[in-house]
């Protein structure tokens, strides 16, 4: 028997030995509680945060009073062709500027934006939203407390300069915390051709306006 | 009579312009060494900037863990969120985590999350806080595992993931810095400029060579 004979079966057999199968794969055994077909112990994440991550306490919901249950964009209409609605809700504070000259900064617990500087310019984020569902509704949600108002978009881009407001809104008011709601689309998404985009600007870069929050709700195709 | 050559001044002149635009050159070299290292050797400095990134989760699945994944080599630890927000200036965190340990790459994972995904009345993101500023901490990535709604109260026996690299969170405030690691997917916070101004812009545009 040669040297390399001997060697390989020398290896062969280190591999039984170690668990490794010879085809080179990895016996797999789960160790963490995040991967498929652990078993072990598991510890649950406790329930009060010893580090807040915001600068506020966390507040109750101040939504009730506007029963936006019965808002048409949370109620479902019966329909053969379009599932109940399902939404791509974006927190204001991870909205960015369009232009690194911009300012911004966050508020309401870390949740909401406000620019400084020009009050035309405009922050925006990536709509990531299911090819061929049908866009109805854009929801706004501000902290306003200014005479003027500020205005949302859903917009899409065809990657050659062109662009289409798909539908926009508006906050609406200068009493502080509150909600508006776009009228009626039935836009179906196209992500073949076009990129989707929310917008917003905030029409007084001062703290007296923030975005708090867009909210779309759309239908996939039944 | 015109004024014979006077090498005395030329030299003095000289020598002024050669001190300016050394001075405009170390502290232009600063500005790039600042944003990657401590200015002195005192310890870390620590800061309270925090990132953020929009996370998109299927409505009604259920979020089992959040992951962290960095690089630390700093005495202190990093910390990350996942919270939620209801678009009024309230917020949930719903779970968090520290980077542990000073010896290099590392991960953590968060405890049992046990949340149904809302996306009706919640907003959910991601969040880092670096704690300290430079290369010593880095944010490589996050991951939330999470589990589908089966559509008859349960949820799919298999897991799903949502895993974003570190590099792709902003943070919260403008004045916040940031640089990444050489591979790119990594983040760290920078030092802030030692100037307000905007000398410190990168470029040599706010040089000058007027001699006081």
């Amino acid at each position: 028997m040669t040297r390399s004979r001997c060697v390989l079966f020398l290896t062969i057999g280190l591999m039984v030995c170690a668990g490794i199968p010879a085809n080179g794969e990895e016996r797999y055994q789960t160790q963490f509680p995040d991967e498929d077909g652990y078993t072990g112990q598991i510890e649950r994440s406790p329930g009060v945060i010893a580090e807040p991550s915001g600068d506020m306490p966390s507040a109750a919901k101040a939504w009730e009073a506007f029963n936006l249950e019965n808002e048409p964009d949370q109620k479902n209409v019966d329909s053969p062709e379009w599932s109940d609605f399902h939404y791509v809700h974006v927190a204001g504070s991870t909205l960015r500027p369009r232009d690194s000259a911009v300012e911004w900064l966050d508020m309401g617990g870390g949740g909401c934006i406000s620019v400084r500087g020009d009050a035309s310019d405009i922050v925006n984020i990536h709509l990531d939203i299911p090819h061929g569902s049908q866009i109805e509704y854009l929801r706004i949600y501000y902290y306003d407390m200014s005479s003027a108002d500020s205005i949302a978009w859903v917009t899409t881009y065809d990657d050659e300069g062109g662009y289409s407001d798909v539908v926009d809104v508006y906050s609406d008011g200068d009493t502080g915390y509150g909600t508006a709601l776009s009228n009626l689309v039935t836009h179906v998404v196209d992500g073949s051709s076009d990129s989707y985009v929310l917008n917003w600007r905030s029409m007084d870069a001062s703290s007296s306006m923030a975005l708090c929050g867009l909210r779309v709700a759309y239908r996939l195709p039944d | 009579m015109t004024r014979p050559f006077d090498r005395n001044s030329r030299l003095r002149s000289s020598r002024i312009l050669g001190s300016v635009l050394w001075l405009t050159v170390a502290l232009s070299m600063s500005h790039f060494a600042a944003a990657q290292q401590s200015p002195d050797s005192s310890g870390p400095e620590t800061t309270n900037d925090i990132f953020n990134l929009h996370l998109d989760l299927p409505d009604d699945s259920r979020v089992d863990y959040l992951r962290i994944y960095y690089y630390d080599t700093s005495a202190v630890d990093s910390r990350a969120w996942l919270t939620s927000y209801n678009d009024a200036g309230g917020y949930i965190d719903r779970t968090t985590l520290t980077s542990a340990g000073s010896t290099g790459y590392g991960t953590a994972l968060s405890g049992f999350v046990d949340h149904v995904v809302d996306n009706i009345n919640e907003s959910y993101t991601l969040l880092w806080r670096g704690n300290v500023y430079g290369s010593d901490m880095r944010l490589c990535g996050l991951r939330i595992a999470y589990r589908l709604s089966d559509g008859a109260g349960g949820y799919s026996t298999s897991l799903s993931y949502l895993h974003v690299a570190g590099s792709t969170l902003r943070p919260r405030d403008s004045e916040t810095g940031w640089f990444p690691d050489e591979s790119g997917g990594c983040l760290s916070v920078a030092y802030p400029p030692l100037f307000e101004d905007g000398f410190e812009s990168g470029n040599t545009l706010a040089w000058t060579l007027t001699v006081p």
